[in-house]
């Protein structure tokens, strides 16, 4: 087993320095032949440093890489490519205009300028297809295909430059459960075949299913390499990703529904870009309950928020908040109601980066009072609050004139949670309220939510994690296409049948 | 109309379209692989002045011709490391290469013949090709032409072939639609983005040339007048493929030559000014029928950082 023929991969001490931040601090890794090694940690442990220098596209500071016993020197992703390492990132590098078969065969490094293989390709990719039990149609152009499929694609893509080590990036974060049983078979397909890879995740349970070695970062540096073993839980492993102890169970009280604060009767958006729209979405919002919306990432999910919040204008049907109809409100007339909102997209929607806390935190009404007036901002009374939040919500910065691009994610976050939920509210929309937290933020999050619940919110909670959405939910529904594929309550939710939904399957 | 009057117009159809095709694929290369070809009408415009400029020292059409091109190629070459390299914005990179050309090429003009002009260089026979041009009507129109329109029959063909079978041009469209994803396939972005934009002043080049030495048989202030342009709504309107391009250059090539006709014949009474607008018109209703039609290359515009 220890033989040293059986090692593919050895990266030796390797460090890396951005600026004056150490990104990877005299990290090792050892990948042997036909395993699945996890790479865990929290966002910013250093993971995605450490596989982009080993796929070339960041180069090391020190330390080497030895493949196969030998080392190489992978300063650029041909060389990767060329020893036999593949990358699938988390966002597929795919051309989506590109069939399927264009996308395999893209970036062949011999014969430059000849003929593409396009017969020859077909021939291989067959072969490989059956070999592996990966069923894939080389005509079909990538952007009609589902995210499941797409993986596939990466996955031959990296075979058919003879990859025997592959690394996936976060693969299961955009599947429905049904997709990552088929993604896990296929993974051990390749494993039985001999190929390695590197599995970087941050979900535990799935870690613990499929892989056979866990490796485990924290601060940029290597904390410990460990088998797989039953003794082994989802809890310990957290704890060495944090660095102490930490309880993951999500305390929560009985819900008691109240009156109803939102509903939404058959209504429809027009989708933008490339969303999908809203489609004919009825559900009706009470007081102390959260609502958990699931769905795979860009079913609807952004489009049904900014419905809701007057950024979108609706086609047909009715919104009614607190028994007033906002369908024809306008942002502003629907934000001067007791909502907490938190948008999807941290970084451009709900803050303004170059802005100092303050300003952020007076951001949403600077011209009421306590913040200001039609003329002024009152910037004295804008520091107080701020202040008084910041210690409210334990946000880590230097002050309340702090610029916002400064913070953490997580700080970030809490930020945006002080303004929209730090006074009473009567209703929260959410989108994806965790995304790129670490442990610590996601459970503050947690808290708040819950907190906001019992005190008589209602709670509109949609993420992608489905771990999450069960974990808070009073009612569970499931967007598909942006049509709301049903509602249950958090009872009758069985993680298969939500897997069928998300897929926009009916269940009876 | 009668039968020579057609033909005429259909041979000269030709004569006009090409310059505007061979743009129109220049375009297309660029294009593809994700920069803009705003500085085309520059490119036409440097070339036709050094291939007349070559041809009076030299009087041969060979090395004019490839004379122009190269000037044409040198002045993207210029273009691709503003933009590809350095970053700068691709819109107003290109208008500014356009008004250098225009420029630099009529004070060139004035300094080295004054007021009399550059004198007129001897004329490029068209060659007739035996047997096919007797076909009727198709026959003259395609098979008597100088020999550049022949080059630019064959040239179309390969240079779709190139763009839609080989393995570059699948690299140079990647490059266009998604850079980063073939920089993790190790295509290097930069060169092939830049050797599409030097292919593109090549044939931008090539049309500055066959415009000057086959057709103006001089070279005058603004000659390209605009083809620059017309090949790029061409290859827009013909969805950065080679032949839909050269569809759309031989409707602006119809446009120009009906215009051409229309001032010689005396008896229609209509403002010359009116004609002269022809061309324009169908450039205008091009760019109002593909407003939403079209979509371009991904990354267009878009300047690809290298971390």
């Amino acid at each position: 087993m220890d033989d040293k023929k059986d090692i593919y991969l050895e990266m030796r001490h390797i460090t890396k320095r951005f600026a004056n931040v150490i990104a990877n601090d005299d990290v090792s890794l050892t990948v042997k032949k036909g395993e699945i090694h996890a790479l865990l940690g929290e966002n910013g442990a250093g993971k995605s440093t450490l596989m982009n220098m080993l796929y070339g596209l960041v180069k090391r500071d020190e330390g080497e890489i030895l493949w196969k016993g030998k080392p190489v020197s992978i300063q650029s992703p041909a060389e990767a490519i060329n020893v036999g390492i593949g990358m699938i990132h988390q966002h597929f590098q795919l051309v989506e205009k590109f069939t399927v078969l264009e996308n395999i065969i893209l970036g062949r490094r011999e014969g430059k300028f000849i003929e593409l293989p396009l017969e020859e390709a077909e021939k291989k990719i067959q072969a490989l297809s059956e070999n592996y039990g990966l069923d894939i149609k080389t005509k079909a152009i990538v952007e009609n295909l589902p995210v499941g499929e797409q993986q596939k694609v990466e996955i031959v893509k990296a075979l058919y430059r003879e990859s025997d080590l592959l690394i996936m990036d976060e693969p299961t974060a955009v599947l429905t459960p049904q997709e990552v049983r088929k993604l896990f078979k296929i993974l051990n397909r390749l494993r039985e075949e001999g190929k390695s890879i590197i599995f970087i995740s941050h979900k535990l349970p799935e870690v613990l299913e499929l892989c056979d070695s866990i490796s485990i970062m924290r601060d940029g540096k290597m904390i410990r390499t460990l088998p797989n073993s039953p003794d082994l839980d989802s809890r310990l492993l957290a704890s060495y990703m944090v660095g102490r102890d930490i309880n993951l169970q999500v305390e929560k009280k009985t819900c008691v529904p109240g009156d109803v604060v939102l509903s939404l009767e058959h209504a429809c958006a027009e989708p933008v870009f490339e969303s999908c729209g809203v489609k004919d979405i009825s559900l009706e919002l009470r007081r102390g309950e959260i609502l958990g919306m699931a769905g795979v990432d860009g079913n609807g999910q952004e489009d049904l928020s900014e419905l809701i919040m007057g950024l979108r204008k609706l086609k047909s049907g009715k919104i009614t908040i607190l028994g007033q109809d906002i369908s024809n409100y306008s942002t502003k007339q629907i934000r001067e109601m007791p909502i907490g909102y938190i948008p999807a997209d941290r970084n451009h929607a709900a803050l303004v980066l170059d802005f100092s806390l303050q300003l952020n935190m007076a951001i949403n009404h600077p011209d009421k009072k306590p913040y200001g007036s039609k003329w002024r901002l009152n910037h004295k009374e804008i520091a107080r609050i701020t202040k008084e939040k910041m210690k409210q919500f334990r946000v880590a910065a230097s002050g309340s004139g702090e610029l916002a691009g400064n913070l953490s994610g997580g700080n970030q976050q809490k930020v945006v949670l002080a303004r929209e939920v730090g006074e009473p509210v009567d209703l929260i929309i959410a989108v994806y309220p965790t995304r790129g937290l670490d442990i610590d933020a996601t459970h503050f999050v947690f808290d708040t939510m819950l907190k906001a619940r019992d005190e008589g919110a209602a709670v509109l909670y949609i993420s992608t994690e489905l771990e999450e959405i069960m974990a808070l939910s009073d009612r569970i529904g499931v967007l598909n296409e942006g049509t709301l594929m049903g509602i249950m309550p958090r009872e009758e939710a069985e993680v298969e049948k939500i897997g069928l939904l998300m897929a926009g399957e009916q269940v009876v | 109309m009668n039968v020579t009057v057609l033909v005429e117009y259909l041979n000269s159809t030709i004569r006009v379209s090409v310059p505007i095709i061979l743009v129109a694929i220049g375009v297309c290369y660029s294009e593809r692989g994700g920069v803009y070809a705003m500085g085309s009408e520059g490119y036409m415009l440097i070339s036709a002045f050094v291939s007349v400029v070559t041809m009076i020292y030299t009087n041969n059409h060979f090395i004019s011709v490839l004379a122009g091109i190269l000037s044409g190629m040198l002045v993207a070459g210029i273009f691709s490391y503003f933009t590809v390299i350095l970053g700068a914005d691709q819109v107003i990179c290109g208008l500014g290469i356009n008004f250098v050309m225009l420029g630099l090429t009529s004070s060139l003009q004035r300094l080295l013949w004054g007021v009399t002009g550059i004198p007129r260089i001897p004329v490029m026979n068209a060659v007739e090709i035996p047997v096919l041009s007797k076909i009727p009507l198709i026959g003259s129109m395609l098979f008597n032409q100088p020999i550049p329109i022949y080059l630019t029959y064959l040239l179309i063909p390969l240079v779709w072939w190139i763009m839609f079978r080989s393995t570059w041009g699948l690299q140079l469209r990647a490059v266009g639609e998604n850079p980063s994803c073939a920089d993790t396939l190790g295509i290097s972005v930069r060169k092939t983005r830049i050797l599409g934009i030097i292919t593109g002043g090549a044939f931008c080049g090539l049309s500055g040339a066959v415009l000057s030495l086959s057709q103006v048989q001089t070279f005058t202030e603004n000659i390209s007048g605009g083809r620059g342009w017309f090949g790029l709504i061409a290859a827009t309107f013909g969805g950065w493929n080679p032949l839909g391009a050269t569809g759309a250059g031989l409707i602006f090539g119809a446009a120009e030559s009906l215009q051409l006709r229309l001032q010689i014949m005396s008896k229609i009474n209509i403002s010359s000014y009116v004609i002269l607008m022809i061309p324009y018109l169908v450039a205008l209703l091009f760019i109002l029928f593909i407003g939403k039609s079209r979509r371009h290359p991904a990354a267009m515009g878009k300047f690809y950082k290298k971390y």
